[in-house]
């Protein structure tokens, strides 16, 4: 079950992250320092979505896995078994997250074909976030 | 990360049709947020009711993996029904 993703058309990445220095320099906007800047924006508001993102699903793991795993009468320090519960409780919530995130697009994007193709990007988008998050890379950006 | 930059100042240095392709963006990523939070929303519901035994391995069973698919879908399923029962208790007044 793959949903399509639309190509984001503002979405072109890393080329226009240098042009920060110049943006003071003019009045009136030349085209090329605009998309320049536009891009520049649009990074930044999708890189902070991304960390927002990540960070909830991180206090939502917090939260439950506390739930499952911590007893009521929590002994003096984490038990080994407590620790492996939490390991596993974790990966199992991103992957429930990534389970529900597609069933969820799916779902809308039957019932709603106009909303979904609009945010086009939000699965993939969403997954490739949480995705990431298993790596070094964005794990850095969080803490 | 890169400095970050001042949206609001920015923003009047932007051509016309790069103002409107970025509010687009944001229309667009607002839309994204509100389908992420329901997916938040759906996962806690969803992993409470689906999650329910001893948490030793860090995979989805493939029963705890049809749960929650299920659990999602009947979730909006309920959702319209409530919709249209609404609707019927309308039209009965």
């Amino acid at each position: 079950m793959s949903f399509p993703s639309l190509p984001n058309p503002f979405s072109s990445s890393s080329s226009s992250s240098s042009s920060s220095s110049s943006q003071s320099s003019t009045t009136s906007p030349s085209s090329a320092e605009s998309t320049a800047l536009k891009n520049q924006i649009i990074q930044t508001l999708q890189t902070e979505g991304n960390v927002q993102n990540a960070k909830y699903l991180i206090q939502k793991v917090n939260e439950n896995c506390f739930n499952n795993c911590i007893p009521a009468d929590a002994s003096t320090s984490l038990t080994r078994s407590e620790s492996t519960c939490l390991s596993a409780c974790m990966e199992k919530y991103i992957e429930a997250w990534n389970t529900t995130s597609r069933t969820y697009i799916a779902r809308i994007s039957r019932e709603a074909p106009g909303v979904a193709a609009a945010v086009g990007g939000a699965g993939t988008g969403g997954l490739g976030g949480l995705g990431g998050m298993q790596g070094p890379d964005v794990g850095k950006e969080m803490f | 990360m890169e400095t970050s930059i001042s949206v609001d100042g920015a923003v009047s240095k932007l051509t016309p049709q790069d103002q409107r392709e970025l509010q687009q963006f944001v229309q667009n990523e607002s839309q994204k947020n509100q389908i992420q939070s329901t997916v938040h929303d759906l996962t806690e519901r969803c992993f409470k009711r689906c999650i329910t035994g001893s948490l030793s391995a860090g995979k989805l069973t493939s029963k705890e993996e049809v749960c929650m698919q299920n659990c999602v879908e009947r979730f909006m399923d309920t959702s319209l029904a409530v919709l249209k029962h609404l609707e019927t208790l309308r039209a009965g007044q």
